[in-house]
């Protein structure tokens, strides 16, 4: 299953309801067993609060932590 | 997951490319900056870049560092990457430099590909001035007595891939002091987590490294070879300023 | 684990053992190989497995005396393998042409005297080994007495076209050789070793070639510096072609190493028949007899060939395999996987891909039972688990869940110890455990009271909480140990009272974990005790199949007093293929069911499979395994405790994972009230969080392992921070918290009495604000 992007257009319909802003797609760093790497994500552009939708934390977020616990 | 070199990675550009941004290697410039700051090269210092893909460590070696700093490329498309920047098409073990002209030679990602290491060692002794320094960054086998043997003959996107002692014992006997050695596997494993991430799955990133498709002896091999990343800077003997 | 224990431990496990034929074959060809060939009709790669280790194929094929025979398993069910005829068969076939890999040729120079089988193998090696042969025949004819064999044998062109192969070689040949001691002198002088080849020459009687030596049938050297001889076959059949062409080829092994001046016997322990260690089962092999070719003079046809190579019974062990799908599973078998845990354990750094090995055991220990060699996979995992644990290489997505499930099982929300309600005593401790207060705790409550009701002086305290089997399974020796001493501490403050567990697997853990302490395990008790009036057998179509929970399989009391219980209920009863000592694992064990769920499920249905009949169990993993499998499932409280709100106790559903914790939770305040006039604890804030949650997300939550109270504590958060976010078109909110290694996500909105859940699902990558 190719899974181009880690930001789906309606990832961004999604509104922060702390700042009343919609969500934007950014740079941000994911952490597991000690490595780092840093994508893009949707988030908001005021307070940082970074959405994982289902279909990343399913399919690619998944496949990146199976394969650092292989390390 | 780490299962992967410079040789397999220089085929997949397109891949890297938004990853690493533009240096196409493990770590990005972080090892260049690292290496960089160890030689203390002064503005002005002439530095050649050996394998310079799309200019990045150039491009910070003469804007960030003010170095003299001239690329080298195999191939007329890479070097057609790199405009505005002085860079020649020749390979790495037959330099078109004077004896001792060079400061220092930065050697990313490179080793791996070459037939004949030593052979590449030998004419970087003869271009480098006395205590002139060579920085090399590189994939390597940290298990290298686990299947190593056959890795050679199997996978052969590991089959440029060396041992530590092995690069160490050439380094040597060329003509080097090697003054640091570092691990840097982790670049190589979130290099590999990031390529995951691009293309969705670890079933795509092996597909893409072995377009062929890969055994399961091959895989094994792999595995058990364990392939690292080091950063190696190594001084030309001789007599010190 | 050191280079040293590994070879050990591999050592017993005996799969890759060569089978009896090929270790009784003085030339050691494989038999099994060529046997499987032959049943394919690959008549080529037949001839190959022939020629890997015989010399002159075409020549001992046609007249080899197979003592393969003689140690056939196949003998136990009909007649041996007829290998003989079936190597005639397959050098009947045009021989494939193939070049054999020579060495660089050697200076020095050996002579075989005589050209009979003998000689003719030991020209063979050594010329292959790169030495300068001479064959040196007494008669005017190479190979003589090979000519005497009948031509419809051994035709003339076959032993031609073999000999030439010799020449092809660089062998050089003298005939009218004269042979006597003035030659032998001489020969000895212009060569380095000589080879004499008794079984071609009519010398050995005539001449005294001194003293053999003490290992002399492996290395032929003979009591004469230089010479070596061989061909007289002593040991087996003395016409056995293929003792005599090997004695030629254990000459030429000794020759080889002397004239290289290294140890002559080191590493030759295989060299000459031996006895193996293969160990094959032979209970449902049916008997078939040898086949016998229709024309004796031709032997047989490729269709009579191919079914006597049929009869071959391809004998391996794989015992283990054929039990335990998880060995089956990931292809192997406990060498290799030893071997591959090893790997794992000694890379520092790298790929960590028997991480899934290891931790998919269920640590049943049926392996080590129906090992031949008593090989013990669950103690190769269990030390792996240690090792990771202990060098934090250990994955949290491994076990977290289950550690997490144990430390809410040890918390105030489930915990409590307590002597009799009446008498502040404990001379007896009820220890329902974790997993059967989660499955049934109305039962654990009932048998309480039972037990209070027929045990004298009532002093009968109750313990709740977990037995940590899932830290010592998850190899967390630390967070066991720690717990464990928790549980001992109260254990010892109530007086040390004697311990009725109701599991098998907290039974195993207080008697080995506490050893000091006095174990009996309830069904023991409710055997001498006495049951409730209430206990009946079950109207069930027909009579159930006992399945013994794998923590019981060296327990044979526990076996016993279970089926005299049911015997006295007067509820008739099946017994499994698979029972008592060699019973299999519902999937719970070791965890699989954590790390490898895929597995478990597959381990379940496996079980689950083996007979028609219902299921009587007396775990409360087993029968909620067993039930969410499809299987209908009773545990035999069921039976001596039956609830008259359930009708049908085998269909009943396995509780999901959040009842699990309730019904816990609910046992325990339970209990406070009725016994202790207790009021239940402060529920946290978050708790007081009322769902709505539709049978289809249950599902989805039941699949992913998410809990109603990590829903409940995701929702807390979000409203109390307002850190949530909503989607505009259908008003949903969206909200995440960190709990334990995992982020867990819920989608919601609000309704009139609580909150409506959409979806959930967590990750255990975190993420760190802000991008660099």
């Amino acid at each position: 299953m190719m899974n181009p992007k880690g930001t789906q257009p309606e990832d961004l319909v999604w509104e922060c309801q702390a700042c009343h802003v919609n969500l934007v797609e950014g740079p941000v760093t994911l952490m597991y067993m000690g490595n780092r790497i840093t994508v893009d994500l949707p988030q908001c552009p005021r307070c940082g609060f970074v959405l994982v939708s289902e279909a990343v934390a399913l399919g690619k977020m998944a496949e990146v932590e199976q394969a650092l616990e292989d390390k | 997951m780490t299962a992967f070199t410079a040789r397999a990675l220089s085929h997949v550009p397109h891949v890297l490319r938004g990853i690493t941004g533009n240096t196409l290697r493990p770590g990005g410039l972080a090892l260049t900056e690292r290496a960089a700051d160890w030689c203390a090269f002064q503005p002005g210092a002439r530095v050649l870049d050996i394998g310079c893909g799309l200019g990045a460590t150039l491009m910070y070696l003469r804007d960030i560092r003010g170095c003299r700093a001239c690329g080298l490329a195999i191939s007329a498309q890479m070097l057609s990457e790199c405009r505005g920047m002085p860079v020649l098409q020749a390979a790495g073990d037959i330099l078109p430099f004077y004896d001792k002209c060079l400061d220092g030679i930065f050697c990313e990602c490179v080793v791996s590909l070459l037939v004949e290491p030593p052979k590449a060692f030998r004419e970087f002794c003869r271009v480098l001035r006395p205590a002139g320094w060579l920085v090399l960054t590189d994939v390597y086998l940290r298990n290298p007595q686990s299947g190593a043997g056959d890795l050679a003959a199997s996978a052969t996107c590991l089959s440029g891939a060396s041992d530590n002692t092995e690069l160490m014992k050439h380094l040597n006997d060329c003509g080097f002091d090697v003054i640091l050695w570092e691990d840097h596997s982790r670049y190589l494993t979130e290099l590999a987590a990031r390529m995951v991430w691009t293309l969705g799955s670890r079933e795509l990133l092996m597909q893409l490294l072995f377009p062929g498709g890969c055994s399961a002896e091959n895989k094994q091999n792999m595995q058990g070879a364990s392939p690292g990343y080091g950063l190696w800077i190594a001084r030309l003997k001789g007599p010190k300023r | 684990m050191d280079q040293k224990a590994l070879r050990l431990l591999e050592s017993r496990c005996i799969q890759e053992e060569p089978p009896a034929c090929q270790c009784a074959c003085p030339l050691h060809v494989d038999v099994r190989t060529f046997s499987r060939c032959m049943v394919q009709g690959l008549w080529e790669e037949a001839w190959k497995t022939l020629k890997k280790t015989m010399p002159f194929p075409g020549i001992l094929g046609r007249i080899c005396d197979a003592p393969c025979r003689d140690v056939c398993r196949r003998k136990e069910a009909g007649d041996a393998v007829e290998i003989g005829l079936l190597e005639r068969a397959c050098v009947h076939t045009p021989a494939p042409v193939q070049r054999m890999p020579v060495l660089p040729r050697k200076r020095q120079r050996v002579a075989a005297v005589g050209s009979a089988l003998s000689s003719l193998t030991a020209a063979w090696d050594l010329a292959r080994k790169g030495y300068n042969v001479t064959l040196l025949e007494p008669s005017d004819r190479m190979g003589v007495y090979l000519f005497e064999i009948p031509d419809e044998v051994l035709p003339r062109s076959v032993i031609e076209t073999e000999m030439e192969a010799l020449f092809v070689l660089g062998v050089e040949t003298v005939c009218r050789f004269s042979l006597d001691w003035d030659a032998l002198e001489e020969i000895r002088r212009r060569f380095d070793a000589v080879y004499l080849g008794l079984d071609g020459l009519t010398f050995w009687g005539e001449c005294d070639t001194g003293e053999p030596w003490p290992d002399a049938a492996l290395t032929r050297i003979s009591g004469l510096e230089g010479f070596f001889t061989g061909g007289l076959a002593l040991e087996g059949n003395s016409f056995s072609p293929v003792w005599r062409s090997a004695e030629g080829r254990w000459a030429a092994t000794t020759i080889d190493r002397c004239l290289q001046g290294v140890s002559r016997t080191a590493g030759r322990e295989k060299d000459r028949p031996y006895s193996s260690r293969l160990y094959t089962a032979m209970d449902d092999v049916s008997v078939l007899p040898a086949i016998t070719p229709q024309d004796s003079v031709a032997g047989y046809t490729e269709n009579e060939a191919v079914q006597e190579a049929g009869r071959c019974l391809q004998c391996e062990c794989l015992e283990c395999v054929k039990v335990c799908p998880y060995l089956k599973h990931f292809g192997g078998y406990p060498r290799k996987y030893a071997r591959e845990i090893y790997n794992n354990d000694s890379i520092v750094m790298g790929s960590h891909k028997a991480n899934r090995l290891i931790n998919s055991c269920s640590l049943c220990g049926l392996c080590e039972v129906v090992c031949p060699e008593n090989f013990a996979m669950q103690t190769l995992c269990l030390k792996a688990r240690q090792d990771m644990v202990g060098k934090k290489r250990m994955p949290p997505s491994a076990h977290e869940f289950a550690l997490m499930d144990m430390q809410f099982s040890n918390s105030d929300r489930f915990a409590m110890t307590r002597p009799d309600p009446e008498t502040g005593i404990a001379s007896h401790l009820f220890f329902p455990g974790c997993q059967l207060c989660a499955s049934a705790p109305e039962q654990v409550r009932d048998v309480y009271a039972h037990l209070r009701r027929v045990l004298p002086l009532k002093s009968v305290g109750i313990m709740l909480g977990c037995c940590n089997a899932p830290a010592f399974w998850a190899g967390d020796d630390a967070l066991f140990q720690k717990e464990f001493s928790a549980l001992k501490e109260q254990w010892t403050a109530l007086g040390c009272p004697q311990i009725i567990p109701a599991c098998a697997t907290c039974y195993q853990m207080f008697k080995c974990h506490l050893p000091e302490a006095d174990v009996i395990s309830l069904w023991q008790v409710l055997e001498g005790a006495g049951l409730p009036a209430g206990a009946l057998p079950l109207k069930l179509s027909a009579p159930p199949a006992i399945h013994d929970p794998c923590t019981t399989r060296h327990e044979p009391e526990i076996h016993d007093s279970v089926r005299r219980l049911l015997n006295r209920l007067e509820q008739p009863f099946e017994e499994l293929k698979g029972n008592r000592s060699h019973t299999a694992c519902c999937g719970f064990g070791g965890l699989m069911q954590n790390a490898n769920p895929e597995l478990a499920g597959s381990v379940v249905r496996h079980l689950a499979h083996q007979h028609p009949a219902d299921y009587v169990t007396y775990c409360a993993m087993c029968r909620d395994n067993l039930a969410a499998s499809g299987k209908r499932a009773l545990h035999l409280l069921d039976m001596i405790f039956p609830s008259p709100d359930e009708a049908d106790p085998a269909g009943r559903r396995r509780p999901g994972w959040s009842q699990r914790r309730e019904n816990r939770s609910w046992l325990k305040n339970i209990l406070q009230q009725t016994l202790w006039k207790e009021s239940p604890e402060n529920m946290e804030p978050y708790e007081n969080i009322a769902l709505s949650v539709s049978p289809e997300v249950q599902q989805i939550l039941e699949n992913r392992r998410i809990l109603i109270s990590d829903i409940q504590r995701v929702i807390y958060h979000a409203e109390d921070s307002g850190q949530k976010l909503c989607h505009p078109d259908t008003g949903h909110f969206k909200a995440a918290f960190r709990l334990y290694n995992a982020t867990f996500w819920v989608e919601y909105s609000i309704s009139e009495n609580g909150f409506t859940i959409h979806n959930a699902y967590s990750h255990r990558m975190e993420i760190l604000r802000k991008g660099p």
